[in-house]
């Protein structure tokens, strides 16, 4: 008969590898998820205290939890905001016409988030609280305020950025952590002035900034950033499509969003951590 | 008249020209707007003191114009309506009477344009109707969520919306197929994405627009009212990409680009 701690680990293993991950999670037993990204080797590299014993903690845009669960590793009480129902992101609004509202929908249908943030939240013993609300709606009153708040890689999914920003604002009682993915190249040759490619036709991509945008999206909204690191890499996880062929790689470094690509395949997507404070500007 | 501020160049009927910021007088044959517009119902959507309201009205249209009436209902950065930033604002905007230079044109003209205070994020067709025709002029770049106020006034559109938006003139010359802005939005103004060429036709599609046709980049000068530069303002503004933009703006004319979309059925 096989030992009941065995049969557990390995009910836990068929249950991580039928769900689609985002994030590459450890989990007890030694059981790792099969994530999109690795964040694993850049935890160090976001603007995060090294103890945050006491601290009350929202991660806005959970996804699989891999910012909340380290951030209650690190002593923190952690809330997190997500909106699991993808019918409700920001979908541009040529997916509700014609046959971008066929693919919308049967996209919409073959998403099941959150399911992997239960799943991990559950083999953790964790005990994160989840609202499921959406980042335009927060409302300190229902949330109440934190001493830090986590915003990790939304930015670029949101038709609306400073909007989003600006309601995260008053749920801060002390630092916004913002780390944001970057363009890499027009973070380079345009350091001071800041720019954002537009998607925002076929999916729930919208302005793709460089650092500086990023870092004057913050400002718009009314923070103060104090502190901001160096660009680092978040490398592709286990479960993100091999890398394409040779040719399709040759092809990509024509267009601007194609060497980005390139940027994410080799190294990794560039990111920046902003520590920014809610408070006005004098 | 005198004590108005007018950011439109209009001919009255009096003779007597309005001193505006800009001066579309000399561009009306650019843009994508028909010929004739007989019978048709036209709504021209940020209107200020009305200048492409009373030209399709001159063309035939029977036209509506919405526009907002108090300056603080403008996209403001949130970041100016914060503490002593939202005080130095207010005052700052005081002496701003929107609707005042629509109101004194509108009755030298005798014109019958009619006006709907909404914003554009508002627009309803069940409150305004549909409209043959949809014109959009130089409002994008003051909108913090471009894609969202363009797709309510697709909303309204039976027929063609037509945008003139103001462009950044070197990033449409370098990235002509690759849509990108800058995003402003920090400053004083009321000023977002300053987008490209490529950019404004991006919002139009993500808007639920097709391109149909597109005029090409053309310059509309400032007008009379404009406070003309010196030296001192061409050396402030030479070290930054924005700074350079305006600076090409009092040689050539601010850059825009006229295009004819159909929306998706």
């Amino acid at each position: 008969m096989t030992p009941p701690a065995a049969t557990e680990r390995e009910d836990a293993r068929e249950a991580i590898a039928r769900i689609p991950w985002y994030h590459t999670l450890e989990l007890p037993g030694g059981l790792a998820t099969a994530g999109w990204v690795d964040c694993r080797k850049v935890v160090d590299r976001v603007l995060l205290p090294a103890d945050m014993s006491g601290m009350r903690a929202l991660d806005v845009g959970t996804w699989d939890g891999f910012w909340a669960f380290e951030m209650e590793r690190r002593g923190a009480d952690v809330v997190t905001v997500d909106i699991p129902d993808p019918a409700q992101w920001d979908w541009p609004p040529r997916m509700y016409v014609g046959d971008g509202d066929t693919t919308r929908r049967s996209e919409i249908a073959s998403t099941n988030l959150g399911e992997g943030y239960r799943l991990a939240h559950e083999l953790l013993g964790s005990g994160v609280v989840q609202e499921q609300v959406s980042v335009y709606d927060l409302d300190p009153e229902r949330l109440g305020t934190f001493d830090i708040v986590v915003v990790g890689s939304i930015l670029l999914h949101l038709r609306d950025p400073v909007a989003a920003l600006a309601s995260i604002r008053p749920l801060a009682r002390g630092p916004v952590v913002l780390n944001e993915a970057i363009e890499l190249i027009p973070s380079l040759v345009s350091p001071r002035t800041a720019r954002a490619r537009l998607e925002g036709d076929t999916a729930v991509r919208w302005w793709q900034p460089n650092l500086a945008a990023v870092e004057q999206m913050a400002g718009s909204a009314g923070l103060v950033v104090r502190r901001r690191s160096r660009p680092y890499f978040v490398p592709l996880g286990a479960g993100h499509p091999p890398r394409p062929s040779r040719r399709r790689q040759l092809q990509s470094g024509l267009q601007p969003e194609g060497r980005e690509h390139l940027v994410a395949w080799w190294i990794g997507i560039p990111h920046v951590s902003l520590l920014a404070d809610a408070s006005p500007g004098p | 008249m005198a004590g108005t501020s007018w950011y439109h160049t209009i001919d009255l009927p009096s003779g007597v020209t309005t001193p505006g910021t800009v001066d579309c007088r000399g561009i009306v044959g650019r843009t994508m707007i028909p010929e004739r517009l007989d019978g048709m119902r036209v709504l021209d959507i940020g209107t200020w003191d009305g200048f492409w309201a009373f030209e399709l009205e001159r063309r035939g249209a029977e036209v509506l114009t919405v526009d907002v009436d108090d300056v603080d209902l403008l996209d403001w950065p949130p970041r100016t309506r914060l503490g002593d930033a939202d005080a130095a604002r207010r005052e700052r905007m005081a002496v701003v009477r929107l609707g005042e230079g629509f109101s004194i044109a509108h009755a030298a003209i005798g014109s019958s344009v009619r006006s709907a205070k909404v914003s554009i994020y508002d627009l309803d067709p069940h409150l305004l109707g549909r409209f043959d025709l949809v014109f959009v002029g130089s409002i994008l770049v003051h909108l913090r969520d471009p894609v969202r106020a363009l797709a309510a006034a697709v909303s309204l559109a039976d027929g063609p919306v037509i945008l003139n938006e103001s462009i950044e003139l070197v990033s449409s010359l370098l990235s002509p197929r690759t849509p990108r802005a800058r995003f402003a939005g920090d400053g004083d103004l009321v000023l977002w994405w300053h987008s490209n060429l490529a950019g404004v036709r991006q919002i139009a599609r993500s808007a639920g627009l097709d391109v149909e046709r597109e005029s090409g980049i053309f310059f509309i000068p400032w007008g009379e009212g404009y406070e003309q530069p010196t030296l001192g303002k061409l050396a402030h503004a030479l070290p930054t990409v924005q700074g350079r933009e305006l600076a090409l703006s009092w040689g050539l004319g601010i850059a825009h680009a006229s295009l004819r979309c159909e929306p998706v059925r």
